[in-house]
């Protein structure tokens, strides 16, 4: 395989991943880490064995991740259901954009974290609370996207669209809409991860279940393991949603090729 | 296709503010040519003369201060199908193959389904991209990719066929290559051509007349009747007598 192929960096990655986790298990089975410090494999194991049966603080595992995973998806899947149109429109129309990009730019720069009381305050301490807050941070990043899609789209290429008989309306829809596809799925990645981030740091600050929770509450009684166990968890989840965007991507947009 | 006048273009101006403010930009003054059906006419002439101004006006995407212009006698207001305007950067949709790029145009105006297909495939063949009917336009060469964007106008089967320096960005072989096309497609459907070029030989060699341009402002200040008799073979033409005669009469008309 030649040096330069993209296959020869992957295999990079797939060593250097394996000698770290390969010196991990090394040190576990040489029996010189601290399990309340950095578990070894074995305490990790039995953790997650514990975890699976027992749940945690009376709720069961599963339920820890399907609470952290409803409050990312309600509020990603709004922000995109509403962030899209609106994104259209700021792209589309140099009026609206005026109107209301002011607010969204104010807004964007602004740390969600920093609005976690403030939240707190106004929707209380229940689901309400956490879903706004995924729901605004990943609207931001849709509405930029989108609009910067809508805004790239050829002006020669809608002209063009105009002398093939295509009426405003299909314009928009097919022509429009597919050429800004790519933003919109880039959006949709990247609002997907901050979600996704989101969801554990708001937990941290209030929540009675979920991964956050998990991780917060463990720190507290000094169960280092299961801590372990909810940041890995927390990880691959990520890695996951992020690879089946892309994957959708993907297919949707083989089209893009190398050009 | 009936036949007589298809376009004329009668004294138009246009103007443009500059961007520092002044005078504005007198883009085109009192341009007047008209086009009969199957004619194939050329606009030269130096870049910023006016010649893409002029044909974005033929396509209904601007609009002249003054003067008119006129396809079938009819007043051009907005664009439509019956100009077919092949871009030098060709503008195709990159999410569909090439065959649906074809069909596209027709597909969203209505035409019935059968009707399409066989026209696309048809006008595919005719531009010489029936072995990639299934590829997209990245899978494409600049060459291959004119030819669609020429088979998916020439499909609407339009009055006129407006070409914005079509090959200006292909290389020399692939150039020759589209004009040689250019030319067969002219002799099986006859269409009426307003073709824009800076490259004095293509033409002379595919036009039945050049129109020359100079710039500020933008006006035809000559207008050559080729008369080479068609078909025309590119190496036979290039190096005949009056190809020569009147490449150089161009060359000095442009010259000052
Ligand atoms: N939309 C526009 N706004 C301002 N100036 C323009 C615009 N379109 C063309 N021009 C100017 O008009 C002149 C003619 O342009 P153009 O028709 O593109 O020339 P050509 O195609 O012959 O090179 C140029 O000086 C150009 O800068
Ligand atoms: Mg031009």
């Amino acid at each position: 395989m030649r040096t330069d192929s993209p296959g020869h960096y992957w295999l990079v990655s797939v060593a250097s991943v394996g000698v770290a986790l390969g010196a991990w298990l090394v040190a576990s089975w040489l029996g010189v880490l601290d399990p309340n410090r950095f578990p070894p494999a074995q305490t990790l194991a039995g953790s997650v064995a514990e975890l699976v049966q027992n749940g945690y603080s009376g709720k069961p595992f599963w339920m820890q991740i399907g609470a952290s995973m409803g409050r990312a998806l309600s509020g990603f899947v709004i922000a995109v259901l509403v962030g899209v149109p609106v994104g259209i429109l700021i792209g589309s129309s140099r009026l609206f954009d005026a109107i209301v990009s002011p607010f969204l730019t104010f807004l964007r720069p602004i740390p969600p974290i920093a609005l976690v009381p403030l939240f707190v305050f106004y929707f209380g301490i229940g689901e309400l609370s956490k879903v706004a807050l995924i729901f605004l941070t990943s609207f931001l990043y849709m509405t930029v996207n989108t609009a910067s899609g809508v805004r790239s789209v050829p002006e020669d290429l809608l002209l063009a669209s105009r002398s093939l008989g295509l009426t405003d309306r299909q314009i928009f829809f097919h022509v429009t809409i597919p050429a800004s596809a790519a933003a919109i799925l880039t959006g949709m990645r990247v609002s997907m991860t901050l979600s996704w981030a989101l969801v554990v740091a708001a937990e941290l600050i209030a929540a009675q279940v979920g991964l956050g929770f998990l991780i917060m509450d463990a720190t507290t009684f000094f169960r280092i393991p299961y801590v372990y166990v909810g940041i890995i968890t927390i990880g691959l989840i990520g890695l996951a949603l992020e690879g089946l965007l892309l994957l959708v991507e993907r297919r949707l947009l083989h089209w893009r090729g190398k050009q | 296709m009936s036949g007589g006048v298809a376009l004329e273009v009668r004294g138009v101006g246009r103007s443009f503010a500059r961007a520092g403010g002044g005078e504005p930009l007198r883009a085109l003054d009192g341009v007047s040519f008209s086009i009969a059906t199957s004619e194939i006419v050329s606009l030269v002439g130096p870049s910023g003369c006016g010649k893409s101004t002029l044909l974005r006006m033929v396509a209904g995407f601007d609009s002249p201060d003054e003067g008119e212009l006129l396809l079938d006698g009819r007043r051009i207001a907005a664009p439509g199908q019956d100009r077919g305007v092949v871009f030098q950067q060709p503008q195709l949709y990159p999410w569909l193959n090439v065959i649906d790029n074809v069909s596209f145009g027709p597909r969203m105006r209505g035409v019935a389904r059968d009707r399409i297909s066989a026209n696309a495939e048809h006008y595919i063949r005719a531009v010489g991209l029936a072995r990639f009917e299934r590829h997209y336009p990245y899978q494409l060469s600049g060459g291959m990719r004119q030819r669609l964007q020429i088979a998916r106008v020439l499909i609407n089967e339009p009055r006129v066929l407006l070409m914005d320096e079509p090959f200006g960005a292909l290389d020399y072989q692939t150039r020759l290559g589209m004009q040689r096309l250019l030319l067969e497609l002219a002799a099986e459907y006859r269409p009426t051509v307003l073709f824009i070029t800076h490259d004095i030989e293509e033409a002379i060699f595919i036009s039945d007349r050049v129109h020359v341009m100079s710039a500020h402002p933008g006006r035809i200040i000559e207008t050559i009747d080729v008369g080479i008799p068609r078909p025309r073979v590119y190496d036979e033409v290039s190096a005949s007598a009056p190809f020569m005669a009147l490449k150089l009469k161009t060359l000095k008309l442009l010259a000052h």
